[in-house]
């Protein structure tokens, strides 16, 4: 249990950004889940956790990589995309890569990928672009070292938008991909 | 003859000269260049106390004007308004220039029911060309009206109209709990008598009709296996008939009915297959490391057209519906082309297509191979046609999610009202 508070500690910081994102005038409403097959941690059973210790990511992760803000990169689980494109950006690769090694030091946790494409463009297009895009981002974890039985990748096309909203600011932030650590019961 | 020479000579506008001199010249013209017949839809007769009002013009003039191929004029430019058969004088409607006269009234029989009568005559032969007369229930003028609209166009074009035919729409809605729920209903085309199919919490996705419309087979968005399921519309019963590994989506009902093209997408490669629904056997049909979804089959069932980014954007390409064929680019032009599907006549293609301007509504003419706007609108998805191919129909996604229904050359649009909730996909039955 001990070993994964420094993952619980991440998904905390990432949580706290995410309402922190919410406050800047982007409406949530009307956003509602799809069911998952899988047992991604819930924000609930992450905040009933209670020992946390935030210091151990900054310490774990500095110990493991080189001149990058480390801290910074693991604050981020969102990689996000060029319209009509499944590219992986440069800056949102070394992002994985810092995950990818924080998930080595965990062999039992898993990571699960969620893929999403903005309103535009026709629905089966979107969850296939949705799918695209969560496979280049397994592609890496791999590539950085994460075997793919211990990566679940889900596309869900435009249907679970970010923000709603209906001009470029908001379709930004729906090209994306959101990955979870998925620790075992 | 003399009907003849009138049409030929409307349609290049030269009215006045046929009509003074009987002038027979033969002209060959096109479809699309065929001006809309100008008629007119007299408020039906109501007899008093009934707050039916003008339900049965309002249809019949809506529908002729959706095709784009009948120019109702409004009521107000009327001389007289006739409806019965001895109130007409046909000069009144020479003088404001339309060819069709529409006249009908509705009564009330006292026992819940009414008599619907209805005449088309022909402004400047002078003559009837039909009457009819129903007995309905209040519930079936809306029907009633379609037919006689019907009648209308089938008398004036000499094909059947699409004014009877069923949509199947997909919405997002609030369960009576508040909760979001996402329906599927059938509805009359233009909206109205819409009956819910199916709730779920889970998206639907590509709903799409049987060739005999007694089905519609659709997937149900899961994170990670979504399927596609097949339900009987008259009885409500569904089955799963794709489940493999992966997300099965974009369903398309091959025209004899036995078989289900559908997009599979296993380890983020989204390939098409086609599933004959009788022994359950798979074909793969596409192979390429890059997306291919949303098959559409051609009405003769031996090519399927789809979405592919292997050219970089989204492109249209058409390969024949068996194994180890070749892929061909369709479209060339625009940013991006998608979610293609064949007109009645296999001809032409209606997609959505990015040329700048955002995502609209477009046909692809195979003969010509180039690819023309009919939308005015930017946000567009889900396009389809009529059964007749006369109307096109789509949703106008954003922040006021409609349907729109528009006439091939794009020039008449009217907006659908009826479905609850925020529309995401509509399809149009393809049985007339």
């Amino acid at each position: 249990m001990q070993r994964y508070t420094v993952l619980i500690g991440t998904l905390l910081i990432s949580l706290a950004m995410l309402a922190g994102c919410a406050k800047t005038g982007v409406d949530t409403e009307g956003v509602d889940p799809v069911s998952t097959d899988s047992d991604v941690v819930e924000t609930s059973s992450v905040d009933n956790s209670g020992n946390v210790i935030e210091s151990e990511i900054g310490d774990a992760a500095v110990a493991s990589d080189s001149d990058e803000n480390v801290d910074n990169l693991l604050d981020q689980k969102t990689i996000y995309f060029e319209f009509d494109d499944a590219k992986v950006s440069e800056d949102s690769q070394r992002m994985i890569r810092a995950h990818a090694e924080v998930l080595s030091d965990y062999p039992d946790a898993s990571v699960a990928i969620s893929g999403h494409a903005d309103e535009r463009g026709t629905r089966e297009y979107n969850l296939a672009l949705s799918g695209q895009r969560g496979e280049s981002v397994s592609a890496f974890f791999q590539e950085f070292g994460i075997d793919s039985s211990r990566i679940s990748v889900a596309s869900f096309g435009e249907e679970i938008p970010a923000v709603v909203g209906f001009d470029e600011s908001a379709w930004s932030l729906n090209r994306r991909v959101e990955f979870e650590y998925v620790l075992p019961n | 003859m003399l009907k003849i020479c009138r049409k030929l000579l409307i349609a290049i506008g030269l009215l006045a000269v046929c009509v003074n001199s009987y002038a027979l010249i033969t002209i060959e013209i096109d479809e699309g260049v065929e001006r809309a017949v100008p008629i007119a839809v007299v408020p039906f007769g109501v007899d008093e106390g009934i707050e039916l009002e003008h339900i049965v013009d309002d249809v019949i003039r809506n529908d002729l004007a959706r095709t784009g191929r009948f120019d109702p004029k409004p009521p107000i430019e009327f001389l007289s308004f006739p409806t019965t058969i001895d109130q007409i004088t046909f000069s009144d409607w020479q003088l404001i220039k339309v060819d069709y006269v529409v006249i009908g009234s509705v009564s009330s029989m006292g026992d819940g029911s009414y008599k619907v009568i209805s005449r088309l005559f022909d402004a400047y032969e002078q003559k009837q060309i039909f009457g009819n007369q129903y007995m309905a229930e209040a519930s079936q003028l809306r029907s009633i009206a379609h037919q006689i609209a019907n009648n209308v166009y089938e008398n004036v074009t000499g094909s059947k109209s699409s004014f009877h035919s069923k949509i199947a729409v997909t919405a997002k809605a609030q369960s009576s709990q508040g909760q979001p729920e996402h329906r599927l209903y059938v509805a009359d085309y233009d909206g109205h008598n819409s009956q819910i199919l199916l709730k779920t919490n889970d998206p639907i996705l590509s709903p799409t009709w049987s060739p005999d419309s007694k089905q519609i087979a659709y997937s149900i968005l899961k994170a990670h296996q979504t399927k596609v399921y097949i339900q009987t519309v008259a009885t409500g019963d569904r089955h799963v008939v794709a489940e493999f590994e992966g997300q099965n989506s974009s369903p398309s009902w091959s025209p004899d009915g036995q078989k289900i093209a559908f997009a599979n997408s296993n380890k983020g490669n989204s390939e098409i297959y086609i599933l004959t629904l009788e022994d359950g056997t798979v074909t793969r049909i596409t192979n390429h490391r890059l997306i291919d979804t949303e098959p559409a089959w051609s009405p003769d069932g031996k090519f399927i057209v789809f979405t592919s980014n292997r050219g970089k954007n989204a492109q249209i390409y058409r390969i024949r519906a068996r194994k180890n064929a070749n892929a061909e680019r369709i479209t060339l032009e625009g940013e991006s082309n998608s979610g293609a599907r064949y007109s009645p006549s296999g001809k032409q293609l209606i997609l959505i297509s990015n040329q700048g301007n955002g995502n609209q509504v477009a046909i692809y003419d195979f003969k010509v191979q180039t690819i023309k706007i009919v939308s005015s609108t930017t946000i567009d998805d889900s396009a389809n046609f009529s059964p007749n191919g006369d109307m096109l129909i789509y949703i106008v996604e954003g922040e006021d999610r409609h349907i729109n229904i528009l006439s091939p050359d794009g020039k008449m649009q009217s907006r659908i009202q009826g479905v609850a909730g925020a529309v995401k996909q509509v399809a149009w039955e393809s049985k007339n």
